[in-house]
């Protein structure tokens, strides 16, 4: 299966090879979509796995050992859809196609999986909808 | 879009009421209309009102045309169908829904509420150029299948009105009018023709 996941590395950590030994001990197929590492600050890093759940499982739980925090995709990007009015200005921005317009509703549809935390899709909403926290 | 990366399209087409009434036959000065959730009036002429531009086979505007000025009490509106907006290096804006009734009173005007998509024809102008540079023609059908040509090249479109609301304030409207909460007036007066547009030349430079 695959996953999106946006890992959170502490400051004392970012010179540690951490993808090398998620890919060598779990046997993780990993996607690197985006990256932001400040070596004495913060970083984080937005990967796709593509793995068996229980691999998958295993590296999280060391990622976790390791103090940095691994969250799926979704939960990084607030979208308050309730107060959506469907106008489809963000779509015009989304290059991954994580916001779409269904073509028969004109309802907006939003598939976080796809999503590459680009962050355009904060500004073009008009009712500033988004909230992306990278 | 600079280097034509997508375009995005406004109105909602063939439910669009200007488009189907592109005469300005029944909506005028007075015309009683849906007005963010509540009842309101076309109090005049909207800005860079313009009859003068080219019209289609089917009889719709080539371009941007008829635009109107609406009336009413913001107290009886609802939050569904207005809402404050902002648009990045553009500013604050309004999201308000609106719905006309166009009464049926002969042929004419039933093949004009008839207007599909494919007859809508607009013209696709470059924002990212300062002069705005026209780069082709399109219509909504093409505009609402997600990509357009233009010269060869494929481009996404995205819509900035919501066809969704639309659907819902017609539907709204209809309610009001076969519940008698909605009476349809004719204009007070009707919309001058033939207007059209005079550039602001800038002298002494
Ligand atoms: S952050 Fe980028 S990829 Fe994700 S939904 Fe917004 S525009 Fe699309
Ligand atoms: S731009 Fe905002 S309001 Fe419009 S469809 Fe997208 S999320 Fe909804």
């Amino acid at each position: 299966m695959k996953r999106r996941y946006v890992l959170t590395f502490p400051p004392e950590i970012v010179d540690e090879p951490i993808t090398y030994n998620l890919i060598r001990n779990y046997d993780l197929k990993i996607n690197i979509l985006k990256a932001e590492i400040n070596p004495g600050k913060e970083g984080n890093l937005l990967l796709e796995f593509e793995s068996e759940k229980a691999n998958l499982d295993k590296g999280i739980n060391y990622l976790e050992e390791k103090n940095i925090a691994c969250l799926p995709i979704e939960a990084k990007i607030r979208f308050d859809q309730q107060a959506c009015i469907h106008c489809g200005s963000c779509t015009a921005v989304c290059f991954s196609r994580a916001l779409t317009m269904h073509k028969l509703s004109w309802e907006l549809i939003f598939e976080p999986e796809k999503c590459v935390a680009c962050g355009l899709c904060v500004k073009a909403c008009p009712l500033e909808l988004f909230h992306l926290d990278f | 879009m600079p280097k034509s990366w997508n375009a995005t399209y406004s109105t909602s087409g063939e439910l669009s009421p200007l488009l189907n009434d592109p005469e300005l036959r029944t909506i005028g000065i007075g015309t009683r209309i849906f007005l963010g959730g509540a009842q309101g009036y076309v109090s005049w002429n909207g800005t860079q009102f313009n009859t003068s531009v080219p019209k289609n086979t089917s009889g719709i505007p080539k371009s941007n045309s008829a635009t109107i000025a609406v009336i009413g009490d913001l107290k009886k509106m609802h939050t569904d169908f207005i809402k404050a907006g902002y648009f990045e290096k553009y500013g604050v804006s309004i999201f308000i829904g609106i719905g006309i009734p166009i009464p049926l009173l002969d042929e004419e005007m039933a093949a004009f509420v008839s207007i599909q998509n494919e007859q809508i024809e607009t013209t696709v102008f470059d924002y990212g150029s300062p002069e705005h540079t026209t780069m082709g023609t399109t219509n909504y059908k093409d505009l609402q299948s997600g990509e357009i040509q233009i010269n060869g090249k494929k481009i996404r479109t995205a819509p900035l009105s919501s066809i969704s609301k639309a659907r819902t304030i017609a539907g709204e409207l209809r309610k009001w009018i076969s519940n008698k909460e909605f009476y349809l007036t004719e204009p007070v007066q009707l919309f001058p023709t033939k207007t059209s547009l005079n550039k602001l030349n800038i002298k002494g430079e």
